[in-house]
């Protein structure tokens, strides 16, 4: 049962890649050196656009009128615990000992005194969340980003994160715990758009703040990532005035052993 | 009435004590930590910002705060290598719109900033050769995850000015550069301007409207 919707949500995606392709066929000049595939890029992304406007957005904006900012920290914080096992275990797989004590630490205090993750108690008490997946996991291990690659509904990745974000799903506690396809698609419905709604003040920033949405989405998620990889301290931040060394540094992000 | 002449009579104090601190330099550590604390005591004074009110945070900023930023770095930083081939009176346009977008993008991510959100800042050691340097903070709200702010700064004639803020990673500044080398190569200098120029026209419209 579940395998064969599965199959369907697939199938679903792959038409949404053809018209992307479709839709975005014209290739830019001066494309960014990250960005070959600006052309279906950019049509994926503007078929998200369509999407979230007349669908996951109204849906969001209702969830987030009907549900008081008090009880949706809770449902925020019951899909954080649970997203911080494997967080702990990506910490554990790029040997950063401390930080992976904190975050399985967190799992065990929210567990517990936390009432089943729906109080960050570990966060009140200065263990604070971190952000970690496999495709950071990837990057550090040294495999380089690939071109950047808009990924249907779900937006900004790059091909490295697009294998790390099939594998955070194939590991995810939802996925080896839940076996009943209702709730488990229940499940992952709620969470995407509890994330969604979460998103709605940023997003007037952003409206507001760039001249060209696609490219703006697109460099901060660059950032983002090189930032987590780099666990803060990307190369090339003390020379930002030379422009040329700044591209270099961004476009190879690999390994931090190539530094 | 009475409270108002005092409020003035406090404001003329502060101001004063402020010019007397400027006096020496103050380290960019304790800028940044003027910087924010005024920023979240200010917009949590006024209700009306809190639903997200920018124009009275603008104007404020301008007021205060914002001699402490260096529009003209940021505008350089922002259009990159292809700086160099803008006439003087364009880079001064370049920056002169460049400066209005920025303002009201730290306006928006200001904001918002509510009275159960912490900044806290992280250790920071200042070498006397330094010229310039990166203020790294943690935004602390309950039910979210914390974000890393960090403040670029450089050091100025007497001085630090701020050319940099970056947001979980991502610079608000350098964010633009691909966007604007884009915008340079097809349509020129001019172009960028013109672009800058609209956007800023179409977001004080939309201010207007609402």
């Amino acid at each position: 049962m579940r395998v064969s919707s599965k199959l369907n949500a697939r199938r679903w995606l792959a038409a949404l890649a053809l018209t992307a392709a479709i839709t975005g066929c014209a290739t830019t000049e001066n494309a960014n050196p990250r960005d070959p595939w600006e052309g279906y890029n950019r049509g994926m992304f503007q078929v998200n656009e369509a999407i979230d406007t007349v669908l996951v957005k109204p849906v969001a904006i209702s969830y987030d009128f009907i549900l008081p900012e008090p009880l949706r920290i809770l449902v925020t914080n019951f899909f954080s615990n649970i997203g911080d096992v494997m967080i702990g275990v990506n910490d554990i797989l790029q040997g950063r000992g401390e930080q992976a004590f904190n975050d399985l630490g967190r799992v065990v205090i929210n567990t517990t005194l936390g009432f089943g993750g729906l109080f960050d108690v570990a966060g009140n008490a200065g263990w604070y969340k971190n952000e970690n997946d496999f495709g950071v996991t990837f990057g550090r291990w040294g495999v380089p980003p690939g071109p950047y690659f808009v990924l249907p509904i779900l937006g900004p990745s790059d091909v490295r994160d697009t294998f790390g974000w099939a594998a955070d799903i194939a590991a995810s506690p939802i996925d080896l715990v839940v076996k009943d396809p209702t709730a488990y698609y229940t499940l992952w419905g709620v969470r995407f758009l509890n994330t969604r709604a979460n998103l709605l003040p940023a997003e007037k920033i952003i409206e507001e703040a760039a001249t060209d949405k696609y490219s703006y989405l697109r460099d901060a998620f660059m950032q983002n990532r090189i930032n987590l990889i780099y666990d803060g301290a990307p190369p090339g931040l003390d020379v930002e005035d030379d422009a040329e060394s700044k591209g270099k540094a961004a476009t190879n992000d690999g390994a931090p052993t190539q530094q | 009435m009475v409270l108002q002449l005092l409020r003035k009579f406090f404001l003329a104090l502060v101001l004063l004590m402020a010019t007397a601190v400027h006096a020496e330099v103050v380290p960019p550590d304790q800028l940044v930590k003027q910087i924010t604390q005024e920023t979240y005591v200010y917009v949590n004074q006024d209700p009306s910002l809190q639903k997200g009110d920018i124009s009275k945070l603008i104007e404020w900023a301008e007021k205060s705060i914002l001699k402490d930023f260096d529009f003209n770095r940021m505008t350089k930083l922002a259009v990159g290598k292809d700086w160099r081939q803008a006439s003087p009176e364009q880079q001064k346009q370049l920056v002169q719109e460049f400066r209005k977008l920025l303002i009201r993008t730290f306006a928006n991510a200001f904001v918002g900033i509510k009275k159960e959100q912490t900044i806290e800042f992280k250790p920071f050691k200042l070498n006397p050769e330094d010229q310039t340097v990166v203020v790294k903070t943690l935004i602390v709200k309950p039910g979210a995850k914390p974000i890393d702010v960090n403040f670029s700064l450089e050091k100025a004639v007497d001085s630090w000015k701020v050319y940099d803020v970056t947001m979980a990673g991502v610079s608000l500044i350098t964010n633009y550069r691909d966007a604007f080398a884009q915008e340079i190569h097809t349509n020129g200098v001019d172009g960028l301007i013109k672009m800058l120029a609209e956007k800023n026209k179409q977001l004080d419209q939309k201010s207007k409207a609402s």
